[in-house]
């Protein structure tokens, strides 16, 4: 009877207690429920979340560098390199104590050249990496780095950076450009190119426990920059800068620019600006002023430089001939009512003498004649109003006015190079569109950018457009050799042998919507030879005191640049009567060569020779054509010289005054002495004999000769600094 | 016990009639545990002591397992016994206060290289008591009768429970806690005097909870772990971090990272994480299911328990495992605040490995004894 009480109380409650139970149960199933929705929520959802935030936890990253890829010229002489520099930094999580710490300033501080409570104030925080010193010279890093090893100072260390170099200093400053303390190109073909030359640096990936410790590595390894082949010719570069600034010099301007380009595939062959800057230095202490890259980003008002478009654009739509004669107004002309004033009071001339003379008068009646759509057209297709696309940063459009906001007037001022601007740049290429047959080439300064394994990088395309017919541009080329025979450069421009087309320019300034009566900008823009062209060359003063023409400021400095650049490129004579009597007198020495060798007998061939250069008097008398014609025909004989070459003609750029008069050279010594100018040895290297010694014969080199064929070995060396009398050694093979 | 029973004990077990499932749960769960603690700890220095010991206590373990399984649970059930457990765990708790602090707490006996924990042993001991306690009092009717049923009941769990909050154990302390409630709900306890209870438990642990400073903070951490990652939100953000970045399939195992001393006791407290990071949510979830199959074979030995006894015990010593465990689950997750609360099975640790294995050999008696459905009955009366 019990147990059945029993047994069913115990089944009553049962139940009741299973139904308890079941809601435990329920209780735990939701629990669980929580449970695997919350791990899908972590797991599934926020997964990415938590993945980079195990990776911050767990890994540390070592960046291993990637050296900065060098500047170099066409020629790969280095403009700008990159050394490996030692910095020192500190890891204040392991540096934590403060007696460490102390340590550590007391150590450092006579290394880092800190004073000790100033390297006291660094070394606060829990910072895991700080930069005590960066770029330290070797011996001091040597010397931190015995010291944190003696010492035991754990989280100091020195890591490898790089640091740019500029082994010329301010050499081509303004398109080399230069970095700022992480190596970032702030400006030139540095900021242009950072992205190449930078590479990629590497890492080291390290996995890390909690406390730091790294237990496995991955390597991404470092790309070193690409390097960048410039298209300019750092001995003529330097000659230009040097050309520059003694014409800024003497004239007391406040700056100059000049441009040497290649009117056939658009090679930048050197571009200076004064004043510059050094690039080693810290370059934000250069005023903006200097730092400026002005041939490109620095528009200008060009003045009658401009003419040539105007006159361009009239050949070109069939309005005249070289021949026609214009009329000039007679001093001035009358556009509205504006009067523009000539200097000269020219009437009735001839296209070509008109635009030789630089008539304002002429070149307005030339443009009203065109019309100002047509103008415009011309002026567009020559390049002014837009950007070239060179390879550099800042580069400016210029200002050609759209021609609705053309005055009725604006044509006469257009046509003489008012109411626009344009940079140095737009006018080279200009010039050497008209050079170039009419075939305007788009500018480029960058010969290729290799990665280190010699890849191609980029190379630039050659962009043309013909933007004037080829009779145009030989009517152009006709009428600016004129400018440089009869016209306003005909005392500036004397380039022995050579035929030269160019046109002066002599802009006012304009100051507060003003032309200037005191400030001009003197240019002269031009190609040599005029019947092949080469180069073209466009020299720019700004502000010169005193003489302020283009003709008389810019143009002999053309002359010198023109001078340099045709010795460095050894570009062949052109002009017709020199070539004439350069034949005749070879003719005649032929004959007298042939009585020496009967006398020398078997000289062997590649016997030294020594050419001397001339004697202060020498032969002068004699002629300077003469003297150069002999020069060259003896060497092409690969002949001893009987006497000294001329090359008092060809002075040293140092010591031209540039607006001296070019036949009056100062006398020259025959041995080396002080005042003797210095000149940078070029690299002949590949050279024939020819160009070799035409080359040491205008820096008055005594030059020895091994060997013949192509030169392949020299001394000094390239770079190295010479005076005039020393004797230069050349091995060819 | 008879002759006779034992050797019917020794039938059963050839016919196997304890309930395999469960006894496979539970051997599954602690050999993943000891792979586990061996992957958990390659971070420390030495991780193969951590994975011999492991073994070792599993093997002791598994022999308490089976010891206990042999033994019927109504001789568990005697008041000398449960008296005698209870008494030993007073001592022991006493006892640990003589030994040094580790981890800043007298949680350990140290005796001999040989390590043990008092209050895992004191879980135990109190569902062994409140089954018998409860079942005694269900069968003299006085289980409605406050003073006669809750009240001494609370007297003797509110003595553990002070003892190991002394140690202090927060942890295991609401851990007996919530064993307390559930065995007194479970044994149908009415309702009016547990709603009495829980202000009065409720308080208490508030009042625990707020004055103690770090546990408050952590409480504030679980709110926003992103209030301190680098102090006091350190761990449960490297917790999450190590579940989060495990995502579907987990990093492989041995993969984890976050066990490399980035996670406190990776091998311990949160070895959920480390499980979780390595194989991912497949993994994981597959644990906390396997936790649920658990919880259902108990919980089914217990409905088919011959007697309130072995049904109290069952649920008792199921509940408080897959308690526990969810409860570390949770932590490792930041459902709930941080403690430091072992998982069952898996959790590197002797005391904690060999009590919850002893725990399912007693479960497995129970199972044993159970009436089974109408096949089994039928082979039994028709013997």
């Amino acid at each position: 009877m019990r147990t059945k009480q029993r047994r069913h109380q115990t089944i009553r409650q049962k139940t009741d207690v299973r139904r308890r139970v079941l809601w435990i149960v329920a209780f735990l199933c939701v629990w669980m429920l929580a449970i695997v929705g919350r791990l899908a929520w972590l797991q599934v959802a926020r997964h990415e979340h938590y993945t980079d935030r195990a990776a911050l936890n767990q890994q540390k990253e070592v960046k291993t560098i990637a050296s900065r890829g060098a500047i170099v010229d066409s020629q790969e002489r280095e403009l700008a390199v990159s050394a490996i520099a030692d910095s020192v930094y500190v890891d204040l999580k392991q540096l934590k104590e403060e007696a460490d710490r102390k340590r550590a300033a007391e150590t450092l501080s006579p290394l880092l050249g800190f004073n000790q409570s100033e390297l006291m104030k660094k070394l606060t925080g829990n910072s895991s990496f700080l930069w005590l010193k960066r770029k330290l010279d070797p011996t001091a890093s040597q010397a931190v780095n015995e010291a944190v090893a003696k010492n035991k100072l754990h989280g100091v260390a020195v890591q490898k950076e790089t640091q740019r170099f500029y082994p010329n200093n301010s050499l081509a400053a303004h398109l080399i450009g230069y970095v700022d303390a992480y190596d970032k190109g702030l400006a030139g073909v540095e900021q242009k190119y950072n992205d190449l030359l930078s590479g990629k640096p590497g890492e080291v990936q390290f996995d890390k426990d909690a406390s730091g410790r790294p237990y496995n590595r991955h390597e991404i390894p470092a790309m070193d920059g690409a390097q960048v082949v410039l298209t300019i010719d750092a001995v003529l570069q330097h000659k230009v800068e040097v050309l520059l600034d003694e014409a800024v010099r003497m004239t007391h301007a406040k700056g100059a620019g000049a441009i040497v380009y290649d009117p056939k595939t658009g090679a930048i062959l050197a571009l200076a600006n004064v004043p510059t800057f050094n690039p080693n230095e810290r370059p934000g202490s250069a005023d903006d002023n200097a730092r400026a890259n002005r041939a490109i980003s620095w528009p200008y008002e060009p003045g009658s430089i401009f003419k040539m478009v105007t006159y361009a654009a009239a050949f070109e739509e069939g309005l005249f001939k070289p021949d026609d004669m214009i009329n000039c107004g007679g001093g001035q002309i009358t556009i509205g009512k504006r009067v523009i004033r000539d200097t000269h009071a020219y009437g009735v001339l001839s296209v070509e003498d008109a635009f030789a003379k630089s008539s304002n008068g002429g070149a307005i009646r030339v443009a009203m004649k065109l019309g100002k759509e047509k103008f415009h057209d011309y002026i567009t297709r020559f390049g002014f109003g837009r950007k070239t696309g060179i390879e550099l940063p800042g580069e400016s459009r210029g200002i050609v006015n759209p021609l609705e906001d053309w005055r009725i007037d604006s044509i006469g001022s257009v046509a003489i190079g008012q109411e626009v601007s344009i940079t140095l740049l737009q006018a080279v290429a200009a010039v050497g569109a008209i050079a170039n047959r009419g075939v305007w080439v788009k500018p480029h300064v960058i010969k290729k950018v290799v990665t280190q394994d010699g890849r191609a990088l980029y190379e630039p395309k050659i962009e043309t457009r013909q933007v004037v017919s080829e009779q145009t541009a030989q009517m152009m080329t006709r009428l600016m050799e004129r400018v440089v025979t009869h016209g306003t450069a005909r005392h500036a421009i004397n380039l022995t042998g050579y035929t030269v087309a160019g046109k002066t320019g002599t802009p006012q300034k304009v100051e507060n919507g003003r032309m200037s009566h005191t400030k001009y900008m003197p240019s002269f823009a031009g190609f040599v030879p005029a019947t092949d062209p080469r180069l073209a060359i466009i020299v720019m003063i700004d502000e010169p005191q005193g003489r302020h023409q283009g003709g008389s400021v810019a143009a002999p400095v053309f002359n010198l640049i023109a001078e340099a650049a045709l010795g460095d490129y050894a570009v062949p004579p052109d002009d017709k009567s020199f070539r004439d009597a350069l034949a005749a007198l070879s003719k005649k020495y032929e004959s007298q060569a042939a009585d020496e060798e009967s006398q020398e007998g078997n000289s062997p061939a590649n016997a030294p020779i020594e050419i001397k250069p001339a004697a202060p008097s020498g032969n002068r008398s004699s002629g300077d054509q003469v003297e150069i014609t002999a020069r060259s025909d003896k060497k092409s004989n690969n002949k001893p010289a009987p006497s000294g070459a001329s090359v008092s003609e060809n002075l040293s750029p140092l010591t031209r005054n540039p607006k001296a008069a070019p036949s009056k050279p100062p006398p020259q010594n025959s041995s080396p002495n002080d005042s003797a100018p210095v000149f940078m040895m070029p690299d002949f290297s590949g050279r024939g004999v020819r160009a070799v010694t035409q080359a040491c014969a205008q820096m008055n080199l005594v030059i020895s000769l091994h060997g013949s064929g192509l030169a392949v070995r020299q001394f000094p060396p390239p770079g190295a600094k010479v005076r005039a009398g020393e004797t230069c050694k050349v091995e060819f093979q | 016990m008879t002759k006779s029973s034992r050797k019917n004990l020794l039938q059963t077990t050839e016919e196997l009639r304890w309930d395999l499932w469960l006894a496979a749960a539970a051997i599954g769960l602690t050999l993943f545990g000891v792979i586990m603690v061996y992957s958990a700890s390659a971070g420390t220095k030495n991780p193969n002591a951590f994975l011999y010991g492991q073994i070792r206590y599993a093997a002791m373990g598994l022999i308490a397992m089976l010891v206990l399984r042999r033994i019927d649970y109504h001789r568990l059930a005697q008041p000398s016994v449960v008296y005698g457990f209870l008494g030993a765990c007073v001592i022991l708790l006493l006892v640990v206060f003589l030994f040094p602090k580790v981890n800043n707490a007298h949680r350990w006996i140290l005796f001999k290289g040989f390590s043990a924990q008092p209050s895992e042993l004191a879980k135990i001991a109190l569902v062994i008591f409140l089954a018998w306690f409860l079942s005694e009092r269900e069968r003299d009717g006085d289980l409605e009768n406050f003073w006669a049923t809750i009240a001494p009941a609370s007297v003797v769990m509110g003595l553990l429970a002070v003892l190991i909050l002394k140690e202090p154990d927060l942890g295991t302390t609401l851990m007996l806690g919530v064993i307390f409630l559930t065995m007194l709900f479970a044994a149908g306890a009415p309702a009016r005097h547990l709603y009495k209870l829980s202000p009065i438990l409720a308080a208490v642990l508030v009042f625990l909870v707020v004055k103690v400073v770090w546990r408050w903070d952590r409480v504030l951490v679980f709110l926003d772990p992103e209030r301190d990652p680098r102090g006091k939100g350190y761990q449960i953000l490297q917790s999450l971090t190590a579940v989060g970045s495990g995502g579907m399939n987990g990093l492989g195992f041995g993969q984890g990272r976050q066990k490399l001393a980035f996670l406190p006791e990776p091998q311990s407290d949160f070895i959920f994480s480390v499980i979780s990071e390595e194989l991912g949510l497949a993994g994981a979830a597959t644990l906390v299911l396997v936790f649920g199959f658990f919880l259902w074979r108990g919980l089914r030995a217990g409905f088919r328990a011959p007697d309130r006894l072995g049904m109290l015990l069952a649920v008792g010593l199921t509940t408080s495992i897959v308690i526990q465990a969810f409860f570390n689950i949770s932590v490792a997750l930041n459902l709930v605040p941080a403690k430091g609360i072992t998982l069952p099975f898996i959790s590197a640790g002797g005391s904690s490995l060999i009590t919850a294995l002893a725990s399912v050999g007693i479960l497995l008696n129970v199972s044993e004894q159970g009436i089974e459905s109408g096949r089994s009955r039928e082979r039994e009366s028709g013997r």
